[in-house]
This record gives structure tokens, sequence and C-alpha cells, in this order.
């Protein structure tokens, strides 16, 4: 048995996809690709996949993950191969053999960049809101949800943010089991104005105690 | 042209819609396997029109019919279009956003002719709401001569008339070849400079093709039909379209993949069309006639050929009475064999209630027993006999049992109530029936299997149907259907372990009066779509007082369509419309259905003389038997 850490690129509509959805669509590929990918046991078999952190409906990703458990014998050309059998909007950049004992994504990975593509703003206001931001302590924001409002301060989970191009707000989210801000609840906080018009999860990382990053 | 082409389409969709509705995914389009051809380059354009969700729609073996045919057919293209939810609906409206397609975005005003398929009368509001959404008038009449043909197909065409005032043509009977030839006559009057008059009168050439306008509908003081009269030398009866040899059909193994899960989201195997079996409330049953299987080496190349197509993990074989199919066990065998070995699981829908029927669905599904469905359709023997279902309470009780025995705890049984000639003995029957199934499938369970058994029931209400043997009965009254629906209740409520679930009455109301309702029916339809009418089918959705309303404003008595019974020279609506089985057959079958007699299926006791293999020029097309493996 062998696990595969694929990298790959979500673009377009299929963005929209909901996570189960998008877990159907990898099933049927890799069967239609012969990648003798692993089942569980049990009475209801299902292939040995497993994603990174759950990307939200409507944002697209450039830097996506998944381990995959599969027979051994297969090489990275094979999973390029296997480009052949995605649906368009699916593309595997880079694909290697973990490693025993590699931590699962969903253990590993503890932070996501976002761009967020913005209707016009005023960019002046919008950086003396990002400078504000960080000479802050705290910034709390009220998420809104049927169940119920819920107030969280949003600085110690975003570590850097940017304007870039005019147009994009750049931000890097920290994952904390003390609520994750959401990329569009950060774009109404520091340009309230503006339409987020496309979103795109940049990168998956893992920051370690003294806040070095790397890829997963 | 429309106001609004596909790139303002695909901005608004992108930019206002897909990041604000409920379940975006079903709008997105550009599935695996879809099919986007060149749009400049196309000589017919056709938008094929679902009348509900995506998610139904996509279920639809029909739609990846015609859809195939037009892919493997040069220029011609077909794309989907499916009814938004309310929000999105809502939304678009909002935008002035036309409905479009799904493949290239295109405002479905924009193709030259417009499908819709007729699967159920309660999606006809639907119908209406999609073509005022398309930015159309939804009365034929009232549209521009250069405005998109509208037409429609599919079991409910068979009583087209309650549709007549919006619907330019009607496709009647088997699709995948008629289609393809209308599309292309649409093409060669359009290219010949044609208006749609000129479309018209050419279709209605085709064999299938009916055009309502071409037809005048007089009536009789009491409200009966006094003639119909055909115009524009249009045939006086327009007979059924058959695609005599299911091997040379199309089949389309490279199916859609739809980006949202889909009711039935599986691959599908089309075993055979029609049925032999003559239940007599069954209108399926009549108008596939007669039956035509496919060879079993083309459906197992074609599972083959599907499952590398598209990487589904279920199969279905689709037909009106799957174990009826000559080499089903081959069948069964062969793709259980050849199928990728990590799991491709079947499932056998519309199975008889026998041993043999039970020791296939214990073949394809070896591992999870899941669950099994039977319809014994009625509670006692002497109804049984008048609907013509050849089985016997033995045989109910043998059935259930043994798969029970074999390991199956939830087991799902169908019954019908409101049948002619239906008592309360009757009703009550259904009840007893299912206490003593219940009983002995207790006795019967083994010792290692730990769930309780489960035994739920099913009871709709049924709905006389055109070209049936009870076309000519009324539905029971609503009031009545109520009544007989607590009779039941309170039977069953004694008896633990039972689940009871009842079809609601006043949907089957409305579809009685629009299963087998004239033209006129057509103001009542216009009326409750203008009223807020839609999804009709769904009961969140469902608006019966609307609907009477709607009634009332147009002068028509609902109940005079549902629950009148007609007498036997009564010219019916659909009397110009043929399917090949004769009138008469029908009138003996329901002459002998209030004497409880039975009629011999034709696969194995000889013609019963329904006329339709000599009308169609078409006979029972049944495959020689191949013999099995471990009979070698």
């Amino acid at each position: 048995m062998t696990v595969w850490r694929i990298k790959f690129s979500i673009k377009g509509r299929l963005c929209y996809l909901s996570h189960l959805d998008m877990l159907t669509v990898w099933e049927r590929a890799l069967r239609r690709g012969n990648i003798p990918v692993l089942y569980s046991q049990g009475f209801n078999p299902h292939m040995l996949i497993s994603f990174g952190p759950a990307h939200a409906v409507g944002v697209e990703g450039e830097g996506e993950y998944m381990d995959i458990d599969t027979m051994q014998g297969l090489n990275e050309e094979n999973w390029f191969a296997f480009n052949s059998c995605l649906p368009e909007g699916i593309k595997i950049f880079s694909a290697r053999e973990l490693e025993q004992g590699t931590p699962s994504l969903m253990q590993a990975v503890n932070i996501a960049d976002y761009s967020l593509r913005l209707s016009e703003f005023d960019k002046t206001a919008a950086e003396k809101a990002i400078a504000d931001f960080f000479a802050a302590d705290e910034v709390m924001f009220e998420r809104k949800s049927p169940k119920g409002n819920k107030l969280m301060n949003f600085r110690p989970a975003i570590k850097a943010m940017e304007i870039r191009d005019d147009n994009i707000l750049f931000v890097r989210i920290r994952m904390t089991n003390k609520g994750t801000p959401r990329p569009f609840e950060v774009a109404r906080l520091i340009v309230p104005e503006a339409r987020v018009l496309g979103c795109c999860r940049d990168a998956l990382l893992i920051e370690n105690a003294v806040g070095e990053l790397s890829l997963p | 042209m429309s106001e609004i082409d596909r790139i303002e389409i695909e901005k608004i969709l992108n930019e206002e819609l897909l990041p604000s509705v409920e379940r975006p995914a079903q709008y997105i389009g550009g599935e695996y396997n879809s099919v986007c051809k060149d749009w400049d380059n196309a000589d017919v354009r056709m938008a094929f029109l679902f009348p509900d969700t995506y998610e139904l729609g996509m279920s639809h073996m029909g739609m990846r019919i015609l859809y195939e045919a037009a892919a493997v057919t040069d220029g011609v293209l077909l794309e989907r279009s499916f009814a938004p939810l309310a929000d999105m609906e809502a939304k678009m409206r909002a935008l002035g956003l036309p409905l479009f397609s799904w493949e290239s975005h295109h405002a479905v005003k924009d193709f030259d002719v417009i499908g819709f398929t007729l699967q159920y009368e309660m999606s006809y509001t639907n119908i209406l709401n999609m073509l005022d959404l398309s930015g159309l008038n939804v009365l034929a009449s009232e549209r521009e001569e250069d405005a998109p043909l509208v037409i429609a197909g599919g079991p409910c065409a068979f009583n087209p008339e309650p549709l007549a005032d919006f619907i330019d043509l009607f496709v009647i009977g088997d699709g995948e070849e008629m289609n393809i030839e209308l599309l292309q006559c649409v093409a060669r009057v359009k290219k010949a400079g044609g208006t749609k008059s000129d479309i018209l009168r050419e279709a209605m050439k085709i064999e299938g093709i009916y055009v309502p306008s071409f037809y005048n509908v007089s009536y009789n003081a009491d409200g009966t039909i006094a003639g119909i009269e055909a115009q524009n030398g249009a045939p006086a009866v327009v007979k059924r379209r058959i695609v005599k040899d299911m091997d040379k059909a199309v089949f389309p193994t490279k199916c859609i993949l739809p980006n949202v899960k889909a009711v039935h989201d599986r691959m599908m195997l089309e075993i055979m069309r029609g049925c032999t079996r003559g239940c007599r409330f069954c209108q399926a049953g009549i108008i596939y006639r007669p039956t035509r299987e496919r060879s079993p080496e083309l459906l197992l190349q074609q599972a083959i050929d599907m499952e590398k197509n598209t990487g589904y993990d279920e199969l279905g074989l689709l037909s009106l009475s799957s174990a009826d199919y000559n080499n089903i066990a081959w069948l069964t065998d062969a793709l259980n064999e050849n199928l990728n070995p990590s799991g491709v699981s079947l499932s056998l829908p519309s199975l008889r209630i026998d041993a043999f029927s039970l020791s296939l669905a214990e073949k394809v599904q070896k591992v999870r027993k899941s669950g099994l469905t039977f319809a014994p359709e009625a509670g006692s023997q002497k109804m049984r006999n008048v609907i013509n279902k050849g089985i016997n309470e033995e045989e109910i009780i043998r059935t259930v049992a043994a798969a029970v025995a074999r390991g199956w705890t939830s087991v799902k049984l169908y019954f019908m109530i409101g049948l002619p000639f239906e008592t309360d003995e009757d009703i009550i029957a259904i009840a007893e029936l299912c206490r003593k199934v219940l009983r002995e499938a207790k006795g019967a369970k083994p010792d290692y299997v730990t769930k309780p058994i489960s035994i739920s029931l099913g009871v709709s209400t049924f709905v006389p149907k055109c070209n049936t043997p009870f076309q000519w009965c009324g539905q029971i009254p609503k009031e009545e259907i109520r009544r007989r629906q607590m009779l039941l209740r309170d039977h069953i409520k004694p008896i633990r372990g039972l689940k009871l679930s009842c079809h609601d009455s006043a949907t089957s109301y409305l579809e009685a009066a629009f299963a087998t309702g004239d033209r006129r029916l057509g103001k009542a339809l216009y009326l409750a779509w203008q009223k807020g009418c839609k999804f009709d089918g769904w009961t969140e959705h469902f608006r019966f007082d609307l609907w009477q309303e709607a009634f009332s404003e147009s002068g028509l008595s609902l109940e005079w369509y549902a629950n009148r019974e007609r007498a036997l020279d009564e010219i019916l609506p659909w009397s110009h419309i043929s399917c090949g089985v004769s009138q008469k057959w029908l009138k003996n079958e329901w002459k002998k259905a209030g004497e409880e007699a039975l009629t011999l299926d034709c696969r194995n006791h000889g013609c019963n003389g329904c006329g339709v293999c000599q009308s169609l020029g078409c006979d029972n097309d049944f495959k020689t038997k191949l013999p099995l493996k471990d009979e070698i």
C-alpha cells in the first residue's frame, strides 16, 4: 500500500460543487482512470481518499491537496496521465508518495491563503483599514447565522493581509479551533463597500511553532 | 435573436446568481460527458426542457436517449434546460435573466425548437412557467411566427389535449428516430425560408407527429365531445411511432454525470421496451407495446462501455418488468462477471412477486440486502383479478417470507385504492394480507438477523389513464378516497410492524382530470399558472385552493372531468391519437374486468388480440434464451 499526496487546482464553475459532490467527482474519475485505489473494509466499502480542509462553495483553489491510498506500482507520470480522466476545471500539478507516519492533511494544514477579487473600492481607505487591523490587539467581528450571532476576534487568526493589483484583497488566515474567519467576512470587514466578484484559495500551508511556513 | 446574448447571461450567472442561490452546482452545466456543439455551425438547434428540477431531470432515461441521438447526428445541436428552484427563479426574474441552456448558456428563446418531456400531468404548470421564464408567450396562438417551435412528447402525450393551447406539436411514441427527423425537417423548411406554419404543415407528414391546431373539436350540450375534425390535410388519426429493432436504436453509453446527486444517479440499461402482462390500470403496459427486447450480448457491451465512460458504480436494469426479460439470468450473471470487480452494484426495479424474481434479487444484492419492493397492487383476489394482476395470495406471502429467510429485513409493498369495482371488503383485505405477510415473515426470520422485520405499505390512489381498459371509469370522489384511506388506516393501525403511507388525494384528483380531460382544460391550467401554481407534484408547493379557484373561474368542473364515468360510445378526447392497441380490445378488457376474468400474457400464452402488432407492423421481439454457464 502507498499513500499519494496529490496537489491539484479547482478552477471555474466546478468550485460550486459541495464537498460531497466533489468527492463523487473524484471517485468516478479514479474509477474511469483505473487507478488502483484501496477501499475501506465493511458493508459499505468506500475509496480511501482524504481531502485537506474543505473549501467553501464558490471558492476556487490553486493549491488543493488530497491523500489517496493505492496499491503499489504507480508513479508520478500515472497521475499526470490521469488528468485526462478529470473533468475540465480540475488539474493535478504534482503527486508524491508519503513516508509512513506523515501527519494527515487535516492534522497538518493550518494556514490558507486567499485572493478575493473585488468590485471598485477606495484603495487608500482599504490600506488604512489593514494597517489599523494589525495595529489593534483585538478586532471583533459578529458572525451572523440563523442559529444566532457569534462574536469572534479576527486579529490572532489573520497572519497577513494586503491589497494587490488594485482590485485583489489577499489574506492569510490561520485555521484555529476557536473559529476561523471566512475570506468573505474579512472582505466585509476591510472593504465593506466592495462586492466580492471571485475568490480563490491560493495555497494551503503549514505553520510551525515559531511561525515558519512550509508546504504540506 | 434575444435581447441578451450568452456572454451577458454568463456574466450575470457568475457574478450575481451562482454566489447567492441555493445549491448552485445544479445550474453550472459543463458536466462530464455533456456535449457542446458549435452553435454557429448547427443546421438546427433544440433546447430540451425538463419541466422539473435538475436532480429529477438528470435521472430521466428518455432525455439521455434523445441527447445521444442528437449528439451522433451531424448538424443537430441539442442542449438541456431545467426548472430553476424558487430562489433562483425569483432572482432570474428580478435581474431579467431568461431561461438558458445548460451547455452553452444561450437563451432558450434563441433555439429553433423547444421540447418538453411529459412524464407526469402535475408538471404542466411548470411547462407554462418555463415558457414564460424564457420570455415566450405561453399560448401557441399568441407566439410570433419566428418564435421557436414548441414541442412535447413522452407518456402523457397520449392524451395531449389539455396542453393543446400551449404546444405547437406533439411527438407521439418512441422519440429517438422521430425527433431527429423532425429537427431535420425544421432545418430544411427554415433553410428554404419557411415560417412556423410551413414547418407545421411539413412536420405533420412525419409519422407520429400531431399538430393540435389542425384539429377542430366540437362539443355536445352535455359537455361531451361531438366530433374531432382534421383540417389542413392533417391525418384523421395520428398513429404512434415506434422503434422496431431495439438493437439498432441509439443508446447512450456516454451518459452525462450530474454535478449534484440526481435522484437516480447511476448507469441505466434499457433491457427492453414494452410489457405484455396487461395489468388493466397500467398505461405504460399498453402504450409501449409490443415488447421489444435488446440482445443480451449487446446489453453487456453497452454496460461495459458505460462503466468505462462514466466511472459509475451502480447499474440499473430498466424495463417495465425486468424478470420477464428472456435472458435476465444470463445478463445478470454476465454483468456480475464482467463489470469492475471492485464493485458495481446492480439494481433491478419492477420485479414480479415470485421465487424467480427473488433469486434474481439475491444475485444482484449479494452483499447489501438493502430492501425489496413488490407491488401486489390489490389486497383481495377479486381485485387482483379485476386488474388482471395474475398472482395469488399464497405466492405473495411465500415470496416475502422467502425473502426474509434469505436475510432481507425491509420489504415495501405497493397497493392502489379506488380501483373500479372495489368495496370496503377489498380495502380491509389489504390490511389482512399485510397481517398474514408480516406473520409469515416474522416466522421465517433467521436467527443471525438481529434487525426487526419492517414492512411498509405505499398506497396510491387509482388514476384512470387514457388508452387503458379503465379509461372509461371515473375516479372515485375525493371525499370517498379519504374515507377509504381512513378505513385502511384503521385496519392497519393495530398491526405492529406495519408502516403505512398514503398518496395525497387532491393531487390524484387533478391528475385524473388532466390524464383524461380535453383541450378546454387549457383554460384552467392557464389560470392556475397565473395564480402562481408550479411544482404541483411537490407536496410543499401544491396549492389545491388555487387550482379550485382556477377551475371555477374558467367555468369548468373538476368533478365532471375527474369523477365522471364515460359511456362506451363516447368520443374520447384522445380518439384521434392511436397507440396501436384497438379500442375494441380495450372495451372487451373493461368488460372482463367487471367479470373478474383474467387475460393471459401473450408472451407465454399466445396472442390475445390487442391489435398492436398488426396496427404498427411490429411483432413482439423476444430474444432467444442463451444457456447459463451452469447449464452447459
